[in-house]
């Protein structure tokens, strides 16, 4: 072989060889967050009541008398006496690993703590005892992405976590929310109707609600199914039976006299509970993909449709429904909306909740032809409840009350910030 | 990174002072150059263009620039050396580059899909570019050459990203930072005229 072939042979045989050699280094620095798991024994055991906290995730919200539940996401619920709505105080904080939903029946708390449902008797409010827990009760409170809790075990905090990752293009490239951890129920939403019953008195809560109380009933949402609960004795609430929905992508359920609105991504549906253990279909009111609290009076259903990061579809607005006839619900009229959540109606007023908007004021004397009576500028508003002329808001910001005794001149009267 | 830029300038600068004494003597040339890149990443491609002057009959010294396609689109921009070896129209040579690797990636590059479906553009930072190796050189009468060489080189660039995470109660922003160092043996090819 001569010198002008061996040289070029030589040379590619040494690339050929060599190149199995190199290898590609990816050096990634990211945060993700890690949650810190607990037995349900210690969870249990640190479940009750503390010194209050100032608030830094709000999520929904409910009211009984002069205290207002805020849930703080997963951590708890804050118990915010507004006797004085011009100076809220912060009271108690109840410790409840989980809770995204509460209801308060007489002087019992039910809050999810993840899977399972906890009473606790809140008649005094820095003292809360747990009176029951039932296990397991929602099972749709799980993590998604491949990830599964443990059943034994619940978190209790979510750790943040800077990290510095090296290995090759194929191994370090892992995002973290594909190895991070979704809930099923991403910060999910609750209100709810309150109606008295025989004995211990019902709450109100929030549009955003899974948890709805219907005189000794309470009856939660999960992802399709319906849940009735006994609470004749509110201490002691058991188990009746789970209904299928039929339907997925359940998101909050709204008690009105009878009947329990339920609102899903994809419809509203309503079912009569006038045989309080086993609530029957009556009608639907389907709409485009997206997330929708319902609420209603006595002619009309009011729902919100809103599209962000975490509700799918791109309708931002707010549907009036004729529910006249249940088994035929009829749309009256669509609004524009900025982001639409939350929502509560007063008397003629409505109250929604408008992403970037603020919180709306609408007169709705005529469902057909609503009136804007006057818009407040909270940022990001989530979840409403109009009562006795105070509004309570959450938002981004904290818990706000907002005076609407004169509509047209409505106006935040005070208000609780979140921490930095 | 600003110091090796720093150094190399100056021993370049060091050999065009050299070669401008011996001015008689140095021949500038230039030259195309294609190479098949190979490394854990798979194979691509690079393309150069380059200008050398010959300060002896052993040295010459250059800068080269052209496209590199490996991981991701970029611009080599080097100072080269080259030493010679043997005599005639056969000749071995070793070479060695050193210089900044500026990203240009490709919109495909760059852009990336979140996990809610949002199309999302990505930052990337230059970074450097080094070679090293051995060749071989055949020269026509006309005096003009086709060179092959194999050599193991180095690229390195990064990437910024903002990406959404979950929390534990909501979604929230955050910055992923990535640093890539490709390491890779080429096969050229090229034309020196």
């Amino acid at each position: 072989m001569s010198s002008r072939t061996a040289v070029p042979a030589l040379l590619t045989l040494l690339c050929l060889l060599l190149s199995s050699c190199v290898k590609d280094v990816v050096k990634e620095r990211y945060t993700f967050y890690r949650p810190v798991y607990k037995t349900k024994a210690q969870v249990r055991a640190e479940a009750r009541s503390s010194e209050p906290v100032p608030i830094d995730e709000p999520g929904k919200i409910f009211i009984k008398g002069n205290h207002v539940f805020l849930n703080e996401v997963d951590k708890g619920i804050h118990i915010i006496d507004i006797s004085n709505p011009s100076s809220p105080r912060n009271v108690a904080f109840v410790k409840i690993p989980g809770a995204v939903d509460m209801a308060v029946r007489g002087d019992i708390l039910y809050a999810d703590c993840y899977t399972d449902l906890v009473a606790m008797d809140i008649s005094d409010p820095r003292n809360a005892v747990v009176k029951t827990f039932l296990e397991g009760v929602f099972p749709h409170r799980i993590y998604s992405n491949g990830f599964v809790a443990d059943t034994n075990l619940v978190i209790t905090e979510w750790k943040r976590v800077d990290t510095v990752v090296t290995g090759s293009p194929g191994e370090a490239d892992i995002m973290p929310w594909r190895g991070g951890v979704l809930f099923g129920s991403p910060r999910a939403m609750s209100q709810q109707s309150g109606a008295p019953s025989s004995g211990a008195v019902n709450g109100t809560g929030g549009s955003m609600a899974r948890f709805g109380l219907l005189d000794d009933r309470l009856y939660t949402v999960s992802f399709d199914d319906l849940k009735v609960f006994r609470t004749s004795d509110p201490a002691k609430p058991s188990f009746v039976r789970s209904v299928d929905l039929r339907q997925g992508d359940i998101e909050t359920i709204f008690p009105y006299r009878d009947r329990l609105f339920i609102g899903s991504q994809t419809g509203m549906f309503i079912y009569d509970a006038s045989n309080r253990d086993n609530p029957v279909r009556l009608g639907e009111f389907t709409h485009a993909r997206a997330c929708d609290p319902v609420i209603a009076d006595d002619t009309h259903a009011y729902v919100t449709l809103r599209s962000n990061m975490m509700c799918p579809g791109n309708v931002n607005q707010l549907d009036v429904v004729d529910i006249r006839q249940l088994n035929a619900p009829k749309l009256v009229k669509t609004y524009p909306m900025t982001g639409p959540s939350g929502l509560s109606k007063d008397g003629h007023l409505l109250f929604v909740c408008d992403g970037k908007s603020g919180l709306r004021i609408m007169d709705v004397s005529k469902p057909e032809a609503m009136q804007p009576v006057r818009t407040i500028d909270i940022a990001e508003p989530y979840d409403v409840i109009a009562w006795n002329g105070i509004a309570l808001v959450t938002a981004r910001d904290g818990l706000f009350l907002v005076d609407y005794t004169n509509p047209s001149n409505a106006g935040i009267r005070s208000r609780i910030n979140v921490i930095d | 990174m600003r110091t090796t830029f720093l150094l190399l300038y100056m021993a370049f600068g060091t050999c065009l002072c050299m070669a401008q004494q011996k001015a008689e003597r140095m021949k500038w040339n230039a030259s195309v150059s294609a190479a098949l890149v190979n490394g854990g990443s798979g194979v691509s491609g690079q393309v150069l263009a380059s200008a050398e002057a010959s300060v002896s009959d052993r040295w010459s010294f250059g800068a080269s620039s052209g496209f590199d396609y490996y991981g991701f689109r970029s611009v080599p921009l080097v100072l080269d050396a080259k030493r010679y070896f043997g005599s005639g129209t056969k000749r071995l040579f070793a070479h060695a580059s050193a210089g900044a690797n500026i990203a240009w990636p490709t919109e495909a590059e760059k852009t990336y899909y979140t996990w809610t479906g949002e199309l999302v553009e990505s930052r990337f930072r230059s970074g450097f570019h080094t070679e090293g190796g051995l060749g071989y050189l055949l020269t026509n009468r006309m005096g003009r050459s086709f060179f092959l060489s194999a050599a193991y080189s180095i690229k390195s660039m990064g990437q910024t990203r903002t990406e959404t995470v979950w929390n534990g109660t909501g979604a929230t922003e955050e910055v992923r930072e990535t640093s890539y160092t490709f390491h890779r043996i080429l096969l050229r090819i090229g034309y020196r005229f």
